[in-house]
């Protein structure tokens, strides 16, 4: 038998399946015992850069009396009442798992939004997120199509896991699949070798330099426990055809949503997919909303949440959080000092903490940042949260 | 030009000198746009190949040739005489002063360093998350960008190694000389003993089990272009 590098590697592959697809309870690269989430789990939010309307967490409070609610252009999901240009994205079978969920921060401006809603305790609530959850995914945390966190924020990473940008599928699948083999080409085992010598031979210029050349170690680490890993197949056609894409850079929303799967179904615990534009001043009767969500976010949405919450809920636990910086407010369609997120899961029922008044209000005991980290953390069950309790009564 | 106008222009000349080597606060020094003239901000581009450029720098360190706080920031009075500045901390001299080296920069510096520009750094653009034309954003590192540099300095640096002295298996002398003169080139600096240990331990203990001499010396190469010595400036 002429057995290549290559399909020796295939090969091995198919009998690391099933290490790469059960989640081991870890907290580090090799797993640490910490939490104890039995199954393969990833938290993705979609984040709405300049902020999302009530009418997608709550559109009722507005029937016949602001953003163009009428009776017939919403769908009513167990009392979780969505704009239909939202609800369309959610597959039938999915929509007894979705909840509406507050956040009464009170922030009206744009930068000290996206900060506040991604930093708790002073670090970076999705790494602790992802720690929380634990696993054996090389990259833990990922943003797909970008390099940070909204408003720039490139978090410290907290416990070794940091925050790797995907900007390109094919390069991402090869790290995580190999390359075909050939005289040429690096082989995983040497190239796990190479970039620990080349971690050590770093050390000197990053300890001189840990602020702007921050993102450096983190990056050696992931790359060098990406390596070590057991290789997993991945095919960019097969993520180009689902996603109607026609190339692998990530420069889209329905290249961020693919690039979204590709990281959840390698064992990344936390994903976020931002995508701008939704700093809707004026939009009073909320069609430039309906139409940025029917048109940019809808499809590809649609196909994520069928493949991954819809197709796969007998064998993994993704929870899908969409979010902004804030509402928009009446009548102008302006800042609203608080904000409510449609979360989407297995492990979620027909609930809403999240639906506002008629002035897009929340009540006064709606919890504020710290609430919503509970609540995904709980939406994730981990052993152990980071943030405290979960006082959001949305969990299946 | 009388004699007082001549005194005139060598002390504005000496305060000049004085104030500008004393402006720590350069506003780009660590977040700023680089630069984007005809070359697009590639720092080899000027350079002729095999690393002729800038070649004679080599082994000086800023922070070396001056004390810390030896200089101190440009105060900045704002309205009712306030300092606005005063509560900044002065750093150490030459720190936090490299950056990673963004896409655009590393075509010249293969070309540099290797002396071919590899053909797989085109097709992986993306992944090093170049910014479109006319943006600018902090360029960072990350696990697959390293992996791509790695990868792409791998075959590159093996199909370049076609001297006799690859194709033998390296000792830990010829290793460490090797090591030395790559890491000369490649980094525009005089390597640490450390540095050259980590190459050469990589090269002739961690890959013992290649038996392809080439491919162990083309591993010390690609960990060499993917260190910060090669990925940061």
């Amino acid at each position: 038998m002429n057995l290549s590098r290559r399909s020796f590697l295939q090969v091995a592959s198919v009998a690391a399946g099933a290490a790469i697809g059960t989640r081991l309870p870890g907290s580090s690269l090799f797993g640490v015992a910490r939490a104890a989430t039995v199954e393969p789990t990833s938290v993705v939010v979609v984040y709405l850069d300049g902020g999302i309307n009530a009418i997608f967490t709550g559109a009722d409070a507005f029937t016949n009396t602001a953003f163009g609610v009428t009776a017939n252009n919403v769908t009513n999901m167990g009392g979780v009442i969505v704009d239909n240009a939202l609800a369309n994205a959610i597959p039938v079978n999915v929509r007894n798992r979705v909840a509406s969920v507050g956040i009464r921060h009170g922030i009206t401006d744009h930068g000290n939004a996206q900060t506040s809603l991604f930093r708790l305790n002073n670090q970076a609530a999705p790494l602790m997120l992802a720690d929380a959850i634990g696993g054996s995914g090389a990259i833990k945390a990922a943003v797909v199509g970008d390099t940070t966190l909204p408003n720039n924020v490139r978090p410290t990473p907290v416990n070794n896991i940091s925050l790797q940008p995907i900007t390109d599928m094919r390069a991402t699948i090869e790290a995580v699949a190999g390359a075909a083999m050939a005289a040429n080409v690096a082989d995983r085992p040497g190239t796990a070798k190479g970039l620990t010598a080349a971690q050590k031979m770093s050390k000197a210029t990053l300890a001189k330099h840990p602020t702007s050349l921050s993102s450096v170690d983190p990056a050696l680490t992931s790359a060098f426990a990406t390596v070590s890993k057991p290789v997993q197949p991945f095919s960019t056609t097969e993520f180009n055809t689902a996603y109607g894409l026609n190339s692998t850079n990530v420069n889209s929303f329905a290249a961020r949503m693919a690039a979204a799967e590709l990281m959840v179904r390698s064992g990344t615990n936390f994903v976020i997919a931002q995508d701008g534009g939704w700093d809707t001043h004026g939009d009073t009767n909320g069609n430039t909303v309906r139409n940025m969500m029917t048109q940019r976010i809808a499809p590809a949405l649609r196909t994520f949440l069928t493949r991954m919450v819809e197709g796969a809920m007998a064998e993994r636990n993704v929870v899908v959080a969409i979010v902004g910086d804030f509402h928009r407010s009446l009548p102008g369609s302006d800042h609203q000092g608080n904000v409510s997120s449609l979360v989407i899961g297995k492990a979620l029922k027909n609930a809403t903490t999240g639906k506002t008044d008629a002035n897009v209000g929340l009540g006064p005991n709606v919890p504020s940042i710290q609430g919503f980290w509970q609540l995904l953390t709980a939406a994730a069950k981990t052993d152990v949260s980071p943030f405290g309790a979960n006082t959001h009564a949305v969990l299946a | 030009m009388s004699k007082s106008i001549l005194k005139s222009l060598v002390a504005t000349s000496l305060v000049s000198v004085l104030v500008v080597a004393c402006a720590l606060e350069d506003a780009d020094a660590l977040r700023g746009a680089r630069d984007t003239g005809e070359n697009g901000g590639d720092p080899a581009a000027a350079g002729g190949a095999n690393g002729a450029a800038g070649e004679g720098a080599a082994g000086t360190d800023p922070a070396t040739a001056a004390a810390a706080g030896a200089c101190e920031a440009k105060p900045h009075i704002g309205f009712a005489n306030v300092d606005f500045v005063a509560d900044r901390k002065a750093g150490e001299l030459g720190t936090n002063r490299r950056r990673v080296k963004p896409y655009s920069a590393l075509r010249g510096e293969f070309q540099r360093a290797l002396g071919v520009i590899p053909a797989g750094l085109a097709l992986n653009a993306a992944a090093f998350g170049e910014a479109p034309a006319r943006w600018y954003a902090e360029p960072v590192e990350g696990a697959v960008s390293l992996y791509s540099t790695y990868t792409i300095a791998f075959t590159a640096c093996y199909d370049t190694m076609t001297q006799a002295e690859f194709q033998v298996a390296p000792s830990m002398a010829t290793a460490t000389d090797g090591c030395t003169k790559l890491a000369r080139k490649y980094w525009q600096r005089t390597p640490t003993t450390e540095e050259v240990t980590a190459c050469a331990t990589l090269a002739v203990t961690d890959l013992a089990t290649e038996t392809v001499p080439r491919r162990r010396w083309a591993h010390a190469c690609a960990s060499l272009l993917s260190s910060t010595g090669f990925t940061t400036y």
